[in-house]
This record gives structure tokens, sequence and C-alpha cells, in this order.
């Protein structure tokens, strides 16, 4: 019987002619035709239909008469304008397609396209998306020549679970924000309007968890609180100053960037359940959390300002790791612990990490080692078990410095630092020596894992030779732990080349 | 006659459920693979409500709507699915079992014909078995991506019962829908 059945699932791929197996086809046949897809009801086609993109659901509306209306129910629409050139036709598929489309719900939709005069025609869309009870949406409106007020019903939309809003226009908000079921909300570019709005919309979304918000303008706003309960990530980037060319700047909003006479917007975070904060850019604003915060995960990329804010920047950058006390895991940019050295006065206050397990240091220079900041850090990490360098980390040869830097050695390196990765490693001199330091004075270290900027020993061909030579003299540098092997690899992609 | 799946030896821990087909066959299959047809689940729940003594081997699950050839493919296909109550695999294993997996699929749906994605989809709808039906929806998704009407209705058997000035009205309505199609 097992034969017969592989004869069986065999049958079906011969061409139809062949006599071998034709009194099994003939059996075959008699008991059943292959399906054609005509033959399946409407709700499999639907839901077969609403795999497809919508362009590709669209045209399936010319197969054949039945098919004229079967696209229609597909829970999935999304609209992104092409060319200048094609935008009637664009405004005109997206209201025939929402016009068409049956009571089912849109559960996500997505729209990328270019406002001008047709605000009116917008608001329409999001209303009747609304109405089909959305529950992802996506908007990436631009190029405005009047001002947009998005529809009042957006906001008390009770199925939306996901709103994504990518706008450099500013953000008119109704009198009444309720987003009931709003777990993810992501603003980018989006110019706040006013203290009490801006309030509004983040009171407005009770079981909110996660917050992105991207490039944000705050100018119009002095003081704001983030107070979702359930809030778990909140990510921040404002980069927008460092950005020469917004691409979404336009007429009515030249002037929106500008930001004179502005010490920025405190931002007030209360989070209860936050676990994960990532902040990337200029402290343009005073970011501070209220309770000793719940955060696990924490990365903070810095970018300087103007000399005039070094002072105002130290102490944002030491409010914002104050709220980290209980971190476990922590990326940090170097500069902002450059920048901490404008406010000496506050490395006695430093707080301690009690609970911090992963430390990275980001750059995009050489990390100098011995700067004091980053040392303090080491040194308020008791419980320290893996620590990188994202770049070449350097120590300086002369000796003065060498004493200082581990005298006394920091009591992670005694008790718990067991790994160690360097990463962009080129093999210079200063890097030797950070790495000669590290090695003596981790005394409970696993490995040590280096490795090599691969672009650098590429395009110096003679040191390339050489790498072998330069892990050789670290292997013989001393080593504070018995039993730690060094991996030096090639380069990222590289599998570890030599250990010992 | 009784077709025992892959496994020559039942282990103590896991039972086993047999499915009978359109066609008679029968197929015994390892109850943590049959659970995922959530169709075979209600019924065998419902079973097991009203007949405490029975389980397993002894109880036939009729499915009048699956054709032998169907099921064989599903079942080998539900087999490869990461099985909810495995031990939970190192990384190495989940990564060797991936692209076990991977190259499993490619294989099943290069040899397929459009009648028989269909049969699967149709068989997946009826039993319930959501991974095989996102599968196969997705194979057959990505199998019409960017081809001309003509080549989809060709693939499905569909005949253009439109009248050529009616097509050619809707193809000017929809032409934002047709930028970008293969027209072979």
């Amino acid at each position: 019987m097992w034969c017969r059945k592989i004869c069986k699932i065999m049958d079906v791929s011969f061409p139809l002619n062949s006599g071998k197996n034709r009194k099994f086809r003939k059996k075959q046949n008699a008991k059943k035709r292959r399906k054609r897809i005509d033959d399946l009801p409407d709700p499999i086609i639907q839901h077969i239909l609403s795999y497809l993109s919508t362009k590709e659901a669209v045209r399936t509306s010319i197969l054949s008469k039945r098919w004229k209306y079967l696209w229609t129910s597909i829970p999935k629409l999304d609209f992104n304008e092409g060319a200048l050139d094609r935008r009637m036709m664009f405004m005109k598929i997206v209201e025939r397609v929402l016009a068409l489309h049956d009571p089912s719900d849109i559960k996500k939709f997505s729209l990328s396209c270019n406002v001008q005069y047709d605000t009116s025609h917008i608001n329409a869309w999001i209303c009747s998306v609304v109405m089909h009870k959305v529950q992802v949406l996506k908007l990436y409106l631009r190029n405005f020549q009047e001002l947009l007020a998005l529809p009042p019903c957006l906001f008390t939309c009770e199925s939306l679970e996901v709103l994504t809003l990518h706008m450099f226009h500013s953000l008119k908000l109704p009198s009444s924000i309720s987003f009931s079921r709003l777990k993810f909300l992501a603003l980018e570019k989006v110019i706040f309007s006013d203290d009490h709005s801006t309030q509004q919309l983040f009171t407005g979304c009770p079981i909110l968890e996660d917050l992105s918000i991207i490039d944000c303008i705050w100018k119009n706003v002095k003081a704001v609180c983030i107070s979702s309960p359930m809030l778990q990530r909140f990510f921040i980037t404002d980069k927008y100053l460092l950005d020469d060319e917004n691409d979404d700047k336009d007429d009515l909003n030249a002037e929106a960037d500008d930001q004179n006479d502005f010490n920025g917007c405190q931002v007030v975070i209360f989070g209860t359940s936050l676990k994960s904060f990532s902040f990337d850019g200029q402290l343009i604003n005073d970011y501070c959390f209220y309770n000793p915060s719940s955060i696990v995960d924490a990365s903070i990329q810095f970018f300087k300002r103007d000399a005039e804010y070094d002072f105002l920047d130290a102490h944002r950058v030491f409010k914002l790791l104050s709220g980290l006390g209980n971190v476990e895991k922590l990326t940090l940019d170097v500069g902002a612990l450059e920048v901490l050295s404008y406010a000496k006065e506050l490395f006695a206050h430093q707080p301690v990490f009690y609970k911090l397990t992963h430390l990275n240091f980001e750059s995009g220079f050489p990390i100098e080692f011995d700067l004091e900041a980053l040392l303090t850090i080491i040194r308020n990490s008791p419980c320290l078990n893996y620590l990188s360098f994202g770049t070449q980390v350097c120590l300086p040869t002369y000796c003065g410095n060498h004493d200082l830097i581990m005298n006394p050695v920091p009591s992670c390196f005694v008790t718990n630092l067991e790994t160690i990765e360097i990463f962009g490693f080129c093999g210079d001199e200063k890097e030797m020596h950070a790495v000669k330091i590290l090695l003596g004075s981790a005394s409970v270290l696993k490995r040590i894992v280096i490795i090599c900027d691969e672009f650098y020993f590429d395009s110096h061909g003679d040191l390339k030779k050489k790498q072998k030579e330069i892990f050789e003299q670290i292997l013989l540098f001393p080593r504070g732990s018995r039993s730690c092997t060094v991996h030096f690899l090639l380069g990222i992609s590289k599998a570890p080349r030599y250990s010992g | 006659m009784s077709n025992t799946s892959e496994n020559p030896k039942p282990s103590s821990s896991s039972a086993k459920m047999t499915l009978k087909t359109s066609d008679n066959e029968l197929f015994e299959v390892e109850e943590a693979v049959a659970m995922k047809f959530c169709t075979v689940k209600q019924y065998f729940e419902d079973e097991k409500d009203s007949d405490v003594a029975a389980r397993g081997s002894t109880t036939v699950i009729p499915l009048p709507n699956v054709h032998s050839a169907v099921l064989a493919t599903l079942i080998s296909y539900g087999k490869k699915l990461p099985q909810s109550n495995a031990v939970a695999d190192n990384h190495e294993e989940e990564e060797t079992k991936k692209k076990e997996r991977k190259k499993y699929e490619q294989g099943l749906l290069k040899n397929l014909m459009p009648g028989e994605l269909l049969d699967l989809i149709s068989a997946a709808n009826y039993l319930d078995f959501k991974e095989g039906l996102e599968f196969f929806n997705q194979a057959l998704a990505d199998h019409i991506q960017n081809k001309s009407v003509e080549y989809v209705r060709k693939f499905f058997g569909i005949k253009n019962d439109y009248e050529p000035h009616e097509e050619e009205k809707y193809r000017e309505e929809y032409a934002w829908a047709f930028e970008g199609v293969d027209e072979d």
C-alpha cells in the first residue's frame, strides 16, 4: 500500500498522455478533478487576495466578471504616490478603492502622498478608514500648500492599535483625544502646537506600550509629562538640527525649526513600566525620569551642540544618567561622557549602577580610556560582566597616566568582568597600550575579543601581514586572569582567526 | 488499509490519531501534528467529552473533503513546523532546523502545480490549519506577484468574460494598479 501511495502522488506530475499510468489516472480523474480557482468559494479567494499588495489585488478586478468586486474586502490597503504627474490618477484610485470597499474592516491603511491643496480629500479618506475600524494606520504626508487639521474622529478611534504619523507640519489636535486601544505611537517631524494639546495627546493613550518621537519640533511646548502606565519602550531622536536638508520643508513651515531663544521643552517621564529607553541626538530638550526607574535597557547616542550649550548639556546628560540607576544593559556614546567634563562638580554625585552587567561604549572617534567620566562609570558598575568598545580604545603611553588609571583597579575588574570586546582595532601603539592595561588588570577575565578594522588593514596592505605579529605581541602581555583567552578576529565578518 | 507515518516506533509520550480521507485512505498521525489542524482538534475534543475511554488510535476522524495526496502533503508540512511540545533547542539546533525547513519548503513549492496549490489551500482552510494556510497562500501570492493579468488568467484557468471595451475601460480607470507589471 505504501507503494501505491507513492505512485498516486507521482502521478500528478506526469504529462497527460503517458500510457504507463493510464489505469491509475483514470481512477484519479474519476475521483477528483483538480481544483480550479473559480471552484473556490468567495471567502477563500478573498483570503488569498489579502496576501497580495493593494495594486495586485485591484488588478484582479480585470480577471473576469466574477472577480470584479472580490478584491473590495481586502483588509490591508497601501497607497504610495509615485511621480507627481500621475497625481490625478492616484487621487482617483484611492477615492475609488475606499468607496468600493465592502463593509468589512480595513485593518491596515498606509498612505504616503503629497498633500498640496487636498487636505479635505485626505481627511475624508482617514474618516473612511476609521469607520472601517482601522487597526494600523501609517501616514506620511508632505508638501503642504494649506494647513491640515486631521479629522477629530481619528483621535477617538477605538480600534486603532498602531499609529505612525510622519509630517513636517503643525499637529492641530481636537479637544477630545481618546486612543483607548493604541499600543504603538510614532511621531516623526511633527511640530507640537502648544503645551495643553500636546499633554492631552500623551494622556489620551492609556495603554500605550511603545512611543517613538523622531525629530519632532518642540519649540512651542514648555513642559510635558509622559505618564502612560503601560509604557515599556520609549525612543527619542532629536537630530533635525543636524539635518542640513530637511526634505519636508515647504513654504508653510520654513521657519519652524529655528531654535532661537529656546531652552528646550522639559519632558518628565513617569515610567512605571518602562523597560527600554533610547535617546539619539542633541539634548535640545531636558529629559528627566521622575521615579527610580524600571528601565533595564538604555542607549544614549549624543551629539554635541555649540560650545555655549556645553554646561547645560553636561547637566542634561547627568540628569539622564541619574534616571538610569537600575539599568542592566547600557550603550553610551562617549561624547556624552566628554561633555560631562564641563560640569566637574557633578562627578562626585554620579549614580552607581548596581545592576549594570553589560556596558557598551560607542563613539565616532577613538575612545580615550583615560577619560575621567568613562572611568567613573566603570568604577560605579560593581557587577559589570561584559564591557565593549565600539571603536578603537586608546591609552596614551606615558607612565604617569598608567598609575592613576588603575589605582585603584575598578572593583568589577576584580570580581565580575568576564568579557571585553574591542572593535575597530588598528594595532597602533596607544591601542596596544590600552589592551595591555585591560588584560593586566582584569583578574577574572575569561575572554578578550579584539576585532580588527577590516578597512584599515585592507587599505594598508603591508600591515595585513603584521596582523599575526600583533596577535603574538598581545599574547605576551601579562594577563591578570589565568583562564583568559585572547580572540583576535580579522574583521567583523570573519570567523576567529587567532586564539590563545 | 492503514498507512503508518514515517515514525516506525510510536514513543510512549506521543499518542496517535487516525484520519480518514475522502478516498478512504487512513493516515496515522502523531497527536501533536494532528492538533495543528484545528478542525481535527475540535472533533477530537468533542469526541473526548462524549467518550472518556476512547482515545487516539481507536478513534477514526473522517475528513470527507480532503484527498489523500493533499493530506499527505499537509501532514508532511505540519511535521516540519516547530512543535509546541518540543524541548527548547539551543541556538545552533534551531538554526539547523530552520535551514532544513526552508530547504523543504523550497522543494515543496518547486514541484507544485497551480491546481495542487489550490487543493492545498482549500484543504488547509477546511482543516483550519493556520500555518499551512499562511504558507500556501503566501506562496500563491508570491507566484502571481507582478505578473500580467493574462498570465494570472492562464495560471488559474480563468476565462475572461469581459467585452474588450469593458476591459479597456477598467484598465484605464485602474491605471495606477498597472504600473510596473511584467507584460509577458
